[in-house]
């Protein structure tokens, strides 16, 4: 066994010592670079941010967003106040607001939402100047607005004319218990005959009633009210309200949510022992008198209406 | 121990030189998936205004009641009535108005100014007969 000379032995252990103090040192300086790069990160953000954070509805939760959206359309449905809803609506600094409120309205469509929440909905991307499929379906048609606001409806017409007029105007809305009663004018009431007779409705109407009928209920399905909606020529409206009321309660629905049957379809099941009146929202003569009825075979029976849009 | 201490010190310095220029500069702090209660207060008393108006459309007490409770606020019942009275002091005509003195009362909440609010008449009237 070689013994090492001395000098080698020290520089040996000169190295050692150097090399563990050069990784002391590193450790050292590590532990200092992190320790301040957390610290001082968290002091960026949290203590000293150069931009004061700001809790807007620019950064809600979709889910909040969503939320927001459908109160603002209630609200705007309510006040008719478009100058409030266009603030609101900025301070989502949306740079795509018009699509995002579309696309809102068909994730209602695709849910199912009441025909209020759907048309609330559409008026306030139409009042953006949106565009798109639902859109052009849901959204009040001039036509249909403008039969809103020159037609002389019969008194259940009244709280409709109404809103329609004032949230286009942006003016307060009445609540209909505030509006006065109007002068009394005959309604076109229809009494629903088990034989189908077709009627042409005043000048003043929107839609003039061009079939009513008797349908059998085939298979395990219930009694309804089918209405399909057509233009002019035959084609079948979507977006078109319909108004059923009956002794106690009222309710309406929408054309156009089943496509599969008609663009300007629209159903509502009825109940037995109940008599229902139907109309259009924007204006039409009203049926009443619908009521389950007893087909030749023993089977339940329900009502086939046809509306049609006035020239 | 000083050379140590003076390492240390170095390695802060200089990490917090970059922690600020990434927390300044590189990814600066923002709000992201905020819900109402983190809103500011001019906002919340806006969406208090909005949760009103959509109360007075769908009269669903325990959607608004739900909402109310999503802006976290322990004192609702107080701000709610502070908010309806100063909407009565400052538009006792308004439809808004209207909307939060009916969400408050219908959440039993009540203060003598809520009989100073008119309701909204319409602008259009259309003639009356008797």
């Amino acid at each position: 066994m070689t013994q090492q000379p001395p000098d080698i032995e020290l520089r040996r252990s000169r190295r050692r010592r150097e090399r563990q103090q050069f990784f002391s040192y590193s450790s050292l300086f590590a532990i200092g670079l992190i320790i301040g790069i957390v610290g001082s990160i968290w002091l960026a953000w949290r203590v000293f941010p150069l931009e004061e954070l700001v809790g807007s509805p620019a950064v809600f939760q979709q889910t909040y967003r969503e939320e927001y959206l459908y109160m603002v359309s209630e609200a705007l449905a309510q006040t008719g106040d478009w100058d409030a809803a266009q603030t609101r609506l900025g301070v989502l600094e949306d740079d795509n607001l018009p699509q995002t409120v579309v696309q809102e309205l068909e994730r209602y469509l695709r849910e199912g939402r009441s025909a209020e929440d759907v048309r609330n909905m559409a008026r306030m991307a139409q009042s953006l100047g949106a565009e798109g499929a639902a859109l052009d379906l849901f959204a009040p048609t001039p036509g249909a607005g403008e039969a809103l606001e020159s037609g002389t409806p019969t008194p259940t017409l009244i709280v409709v004319v109404g809103q329609a007029a004032e949230n286009q105007q942006g003016l307060p809305t009445a609540t209909p218990t505030l509006l006065p009663t109007p002068t009394p004018i005959p309604e076109e009431v229809v009494e629903a005959e088990p034989t189908a007779t077709p009627l042409t409705a005043g000048a003043q109407l929107a839609y003039e009633l061009l079939s009513q009928e008797s349908v059998c209920v085939v298979d395990e399905g219930s009694a309804e009210i089918e209405v399909f909606v057509q233009d002019a020529d035959g084609d079948g409206i979507a977006g078109e309200e319909i108004l059923v009321s009956w002794e106690g309660g009222t309710d309406r629905f929408v054309t156009g949510l089943k496509r599969e049957v008609d663009a300007g379809y629209a159903d509502f099941t009825l109940s037995a022992g109940v008599s229902y009146s139907a109309e259009l929202v924007a204006g039409s003569p009203r049926v009443s008198g619908l009521t389950i009825g007893v087909c030749e075979d023993g089977s339940a029976a329900g009502w086939r209406l046809v509306f049609k849009r006035g020239q | 121990m000083q050379r140590n201490l003076i390492v240390l010190g170095f390695g802060l310095l200089v990490g917090a030189a970059i922690g600020f220029y990434m927390g300044w500069f590189v990814l600066p702090a923002e709000l992201v998936d905020v819900s109402p209660a983190d809103l500011e207060t001019e906002f919340q008393a806006d969406y208090l205004r909005l949760i009103a108006s959509t109360y007075a459309a769908d009269q669903d007490l325990n959607a608004a009641a739900s909402r109310i409770g999503s802006l976290g606020r322990q004192d609702w019942p107080q701000w709610l009535r502070e908010e309806a009275v100063n909407q009565v002091i400052g538009d006792p005509t308004g439809i808004e108005t209207a909307h939060m003195v009916g969400l408050a009362r219908a959440m039993g909440i009540e203060s003598p100014a809520f009989d100073q609010a008119i309701p909204p008449t319409p602008t259009a009237e259309p003639e009356v007969s008797q």
